[in-house]
């Protein structure tokens, strides 16, 4: 099946988790940081999301790729970051509770006759946080101390999958 | 004493944990529902302007944030002593609805529908919306999907964003819609009346229509005589965004009839040594612990408990399956946990049905949705249905209507007595004389719990977990005797 012909840009990056609560707003974080470096882009999207299930599957409807960024538990150091594939998930909100994991989510849209993108095709950017236990606006320092570096992968990544040169760090010229 | 533990339960928002402790006999002596607390939500909220509160108390969780939003905005128009014009009502009403029947359609097809849909006794691979699909239909996943995004796409609409609208303000709300936009919400609204009478047309087919199924709603075990809690208007009839907080009790009696901003009145809260979270009850009757019936304060605030509280329903073809269910389970109160799922279904109709009524309504379109505060803020409480229970905000300020103290009673709390007693019920139903666990069994006495739809996120402020199932068998010294797991790695 091929995208709507209205279809939003063909790539799409999302920030997952929930800002309130300290370490989990760092895929928020990532995001917002790639939004800046890809500003003018028209062909990459950068959104921030709070749940996974169906719900995260439906932004992924007419897409073509899609890089996730999501805090996870996967019991390395605060701040350390992994790719993941979908066999690899659920980190904390790529399967919510609520309705269905993301990979069940997607075949429920596959067999809607969505356009989604291929399994390969989606990229998680885990990173390991050490505090969403209470509620915070703030980042532990480990885990602040790494968004740019996730930011850094996760633009290596994007212009590797996409064939194009580096993409300049924020602030250098 | 031996202790089956299931933790945690599987597809619900948020990590929690069922302790079931058996006799020597084999028999349940309890059950608890264990459910880790994140406190600091209230704390990290004062000291910020109330305003903001819209904004800040609907990231609880990503479950339910309208509901939030919506109690959250009605708090605060009592707060700045503000009165929203009948346009700001009708729009916020309508948006409610939108979300209430996205909602409901994600919790039947995805949640609690599968174990219905599919059998207590299928194997999990298959216990999932994609195992509801592969039996009704592959053509369902399409309507599913069509009603969410149908809804998703309205709520964008009107208030500018999917999740996390920056909509409700005190006094109404900061943006209305258009005639073009009024048109397409009731076009729109009209293909989700059939969604629901759809959904209800297969509940009956697979449900109804099946023995076992109406034997397993009306068994014993998954009976708690409880008081009801629900909203409702001027006719006595459920209302999802307005009225007055009405308590019915196993008998059908009235107990009590309050507006909200009166719940301290009627509602106090038992504490647990084992739990942190609190459990409401009913302050007139009384905690007499985790028993049902007239004398014991225990309450339920869910769908069905809305519908026991109702004298009807405001909608026609809601008003019908609203009688037609009484009618087929001997009339009211309905207490039977699992036919809660019915009741969903047809709060799901109601829902759309009011959709269309509001948007239909030519005053929607208005442009005078908001009146501005200019009163000196106090003190607010707001409440609406959440589509997991009576949900209520209560806010108190200084004069720069900086917060100094808030409280929130989200559905989830309502329920916690009658959720263990209900997990309780079925487990002493189910595990008689040291018979042995099967995995159907076990998911037989988490379709109690799940019936409710419990949000955990909201109700202790976590976050969603992993969803292995653990069970440890323990001998009557606490000895580990048996370990049973899935989706461990």
């Amino acid at each position: 099946m091929t995208p709507n012909s209205t279809h939003p840009p063909p790539t799409v990056i999302i920030g997952l988790g929930n800002p309130l609560r300290a370490d989990d707003g760092v895929g928020h974080a990532v995001s917002r940081l790639v939004r800046q470096r890809l500003s003018g882009r028209t062909d990459v999207e950068v959104m921030e999301s709070f749940t996974g299930g169906l719900r995260l599957m439906e932004r992924l409807i007419d897409r073509q790729r899609a890089y996730i960024v999501d805090a996870a538990r996967f019991g390395e150091q605060a701040g350390k970051w992994r790719w993941l594939d979908l066999r690899q998930l659920p980190t904390l909100h790529t399967s919510s509770t609520h309705d269905a994991d993301l990979a069940t989510a997607l075949a429920v849209g596959r067999r809607a006759g969505a356009f989604l993108p291929d399994d390969d095709q989606i990229h998680v950017l885990a990173i390991q946080i050490a505090d969403v236990d209470g509620f915070s606006e703030e980042l532990t320092t480990s885990v602040r101390s790494a968004v740019p570096g996730a930011a850094d992968a996760l633009l290596e990544r994007l212009n590797l999958d996409l064939g194009r040169g580096p993409t300049r760090p924020q602030g250098t010229s | 004493m031996e202790r089956i533990s299931i933790d945690p339960i599987t597809r619900l928002e948020g990590h929690g944990k069922i302790d079931i402790f058996l006799t020597e006999a084999g028999d349940v002596a309890n059950a608890y529902v264990q459910v880790p607390e994140l406190r600091g939500f209230e704390q990290f909220c004062v000291g910020r302007l109330a305003e903001d509160m819209p904004n800040i108390t609907d990231r609880i969780c990503g479950v339910c944030p309208e509901a939030h939003h919506m109690a959250s905005s009605k708090a605060l128009d009592e707060l700045f002593h503000v009165e929203p014009t009948a346009t700001a009502k009708k729009l916020r009403e309508l948006l409610y609805s939108i979300f209430f029947a996205t909602d409901h359609t994600t919790h039947f097809y995805a949640l609690g529908g599968p174990d219905f849909v599919m059998g207590p006794d299928a194997p999990v691979a298959e216990r999932n919306i994609l195992g509801v699909i592969r039996k009704v239909g592959m053509d369902v996943a399409g309507q599913v999907l069509k009603m969410r995004r149908d809804g998703h796409h309205l709520i964008e609409t009107m208030t500018g964003r999917t999740v996390h609208p920056n909509w409700g303000v005190p006094g109404g709300v900061s943006k209305g819609i258009d005639e073009e936009t009024r048109r397409e919400i009731e076009r729109l609204g009209r293909e989700a009346i059939e969604f629901a009478k759809f959904s209800i047309q297969l509940f009956n087919q697979i449900v109804l229509e099946n023995s076992a199924y109406v034997d397993l709603i009306t068994n014993e075990a998954f009976i708690d005589r409880t008081y009801n809690m629900g909203t409702v208007d001027e006719n006595n009839h459920v209302n999802f965004y307005d009225g007055m907080i009405r308590i019915v009790g196993p008998d059908g009696s009235e107990l009590a009839k309050y507006h909200p901003r009166d719940y301290q009145e009627h509602i106090a809260e038992h504490v647990e040594s084992w739990s942190y979270l609190k459990f409401p009850y009913l302050k007139n009757v009384g905690w007499h612990g985790f028993v049902d019936g007239v004398d014991s304060g225990v309450y339920k605030a869910t769908p069905l408990s809305r519908l026991n509280a109702a004298d009807g329903m405001a909608t026609p073809a809601a008003q019908a399956e609203y009688q037609r269910m009484y009618e087929t389970l001997g009339g009211k109160p309905v207490d039977h946990t699992l036919a809660t799922h019915w009741a969903r279904l047809i709060e799901l109709l109601y829902a759309t049905e009011r959709w269309v009524e509001l948007a239909s309504d030519p005053e929607i379109a208005s442009d005078d949705f908001r009146v501005l505060p200019t009163e000196t803020p106090t003190e607010g409480i707001g409440c609406v249905e959440a589509p997991r229970g009576t949900l209520t905000h209560h806010y108190w300020t200084d004069e720069r209507g900086v917060l100094t103290k808030i409280n929130l009673i989200v559905g989830t709390t309502n329920n916690n007595a009658a959720i263990n007693m209900s997990v309780k019920k079925a487990a002493q139903g189910l595990i008689q004389g040291g018979q042995v666990v099967t995995e159907g069994l076990l998911n037989t006495i988490e379709m109690a719990y799940r019936a409710y739809d419990p949000c955990m996120a909201c109700a202790t402020h976590t976050l969603p977990g992993q969803m292995p199932l653990e069970v440890i068998l323990h001998q009557p010294d606490g000895e580990e005797w048996m370990r049973l797991a899935r989706n461990l790695d």
